[in-house]
């Protein structure tokens, strides 16, 4: 489901009027295939919990990281909104626009905002998105050079091995 | 010029999520007076420092990253280099590195870690000494011909003529000096050339002009890069509360591109002449 919404809804936002802040129905981002990060995100947590999957709408700030809990409440706080869901106890915080991203849900790399306002009833308090640092590289160069004779060309070769959110970023990259 | 040798080849296991990109080249040019450097690149493009260096605020770093360069060169022959290990480390990143040498094969492994998401204000200049002490390890220059040192054969000569201990101290003294010239020559060559960067712009006065110090050699074709022939393009900026101008023009040689700063405001006018 998350590899649909996020593949085949296109990732647009037409931000006029109330919909600036309010989020096109799940039918209507279905119908139309597309959408901004609200309408993806809702589409999701409707299709997730249509699954019988707890998932909510969770708002975040993409630049402040842990800061935005040191700001003043507000509105504009948020510029960004992802999805927490909560599968066999755990949780997973799935960003519904993140192009061509691919792998096992449990090699899922979090999003790197850190903080979440999830949106739900009775949630006040920003929630930690835990940063997780890979304990093998996510990018792995290797460069070959074969000098066969010092009067001919050096051949070079690379391999650029790439792995989580690095494979996805490099695969976003070549599409 | 570099060539490319065969088309990219690109592996996706989208079930593992894990992506293989494979590139071939023909490296022609890759002996400079039978010298050539193995660098690092891709550590070095994480460790770039910051434009500004006297912060107040903090300085972000990309948190987490783990990545990891190997740099294997097989030569049709051995060559002495000097073996090494170890690790720098300051309080945002840790760069692990080891040399070794099997035969005519030499390989140089890196690793780079960040270590946290930012560098407080008040440690940024220890954190960029970290970041030059990682520099000075990320390159290596190897000089083709050169006959190996046989130190099997050295170390009984001198233990017979000195005794052992002189012959430890020689062997150690020799590789200290062996790895310290290769590592200078390698920070040397990272350090930007008058006029390359903000920090070694060029002074400008009314009376002085500009355009000889547009003059001096291409790095990559050794041709004069400019003979008055170039098209000049200039750009303002403010740097550290400082005006400059940077130059931008193509090597009237080979067409590659060159930036050379100024520290002050370059007139549209002068140009040209110098």
């Amino acid at each position: 489901m998350l590899r649909f919404v996020q593949d085949e809804i296109r990732y647009l936002g037409i931000e006029l009027g109330r919909h600036s802040h309010l989020p096109n129905p799940p039918a209507r981002v279905l119908e139309r295939r597309f959408g901004d990060c609200k309408d993806k995100s809702l589409l999701l947590c409707t299709a997730l919990n249509a699954l019988g999957i707890e998932a909510y709408p969770a708002l975040v700030n993409t630049e402040a990281g842990r800061t935005l809990a040191e700001r003043q409440p507000s509105p504009f706080a948020f510029d960004h909104v992802i999805v927490r869901a909560r599968l066999d106890g755990k949780v997973y915080w799935l960003d519904a626009t993140v192009p061509q991203q691919r792998g096992p849900l449990s090699g899922l790399p979090s999003p790197e905002y850190e903080r979440a306002l999830v949106v739900r009833q009775g949630s006040g308090e920003l929630e930690e998105i835990p940063l997780l640092s890979s304990a093998s590289p996510t990018t792995s160069v290797k460069d070959v050079y074969t000098v066969e004779s010092y009067d001919l060309p050096v051949l070079l070769e690379v391999i650029t091995t790439y792995r989580e959110a690095d494979a996805d970023a490099a695969r976003y990259e070549m599409a | 010029m570099i060539e490319a040798d065969g088309p990219i080849q690109i592996e996706d296991d989208t079930e593992k999520n894990i992506l293989v990109v494979r590139e071939k080249y023909n490296i022609p040019g890759f002996w400079k007076d039978k010298k050539a450097y193995l660098v690092a690149g891709r550590i070095i493009e994480e460790l770039s420092k910051p434009i500004i260096s006297k912060r107040s605020m903090p300085l972000a770093i990309r948190f987490p990253a783990n990545i990891s360069q190997t740099i294997e060169i097989k030569l049709p022959a051995p060559i002495p280099i000097s073996t090494d290990s170890g690790t720098v480390e300051g309080e945002a990143i840790r760069l692990r590195y080891e040399w070794e040498r099997s035969g005519s094969l030499i390989r140089l492994d890196y690793n780079l870690t960040t270590l946290r998401d930012h560098v407080p204000a008040e440690k940024v200049a220890r954190h960029l000494e970290v970041i030059d002490e990682a520099q000075s390890v990320l390159g290596y220059e190897i000089e083709q011909g050169a006959e190996v040192v046989n130190w099997g054969a050295v170390i009984p000569l001198l233990g017979l003529l000195a005794g052992p201990v002189l012959a430890v101290v020689a062997v150690l003294g020799v590789r200290f000096v062996l790895r310290r010239q290769q590592r200078n020559r390698f920070k040397e060559s990272l350090r930007p050339l008058p006029g390359a960067s903000p920090e070694t712009a060029f002074r400008i006065s009314g009376a002085d002009g500009f355009a000889h110090h547009l003059e001096t050699l291409c790095r990559w074709c050794t041709s004069p890069r400019y003979r008055g022939g170039a098209t000049l393009e200039r750009e303002g900026f403010i740097y550290d509360g400082r005006r400059f101008t940077v130059v931008r023009f193509a090597c009237e040689g080979c067409g590659r591109p060159h930036d050379v700063y100024f520290d002050g405001v370059v007139p549209a006018g002068e140009s040209d002449g110098g």
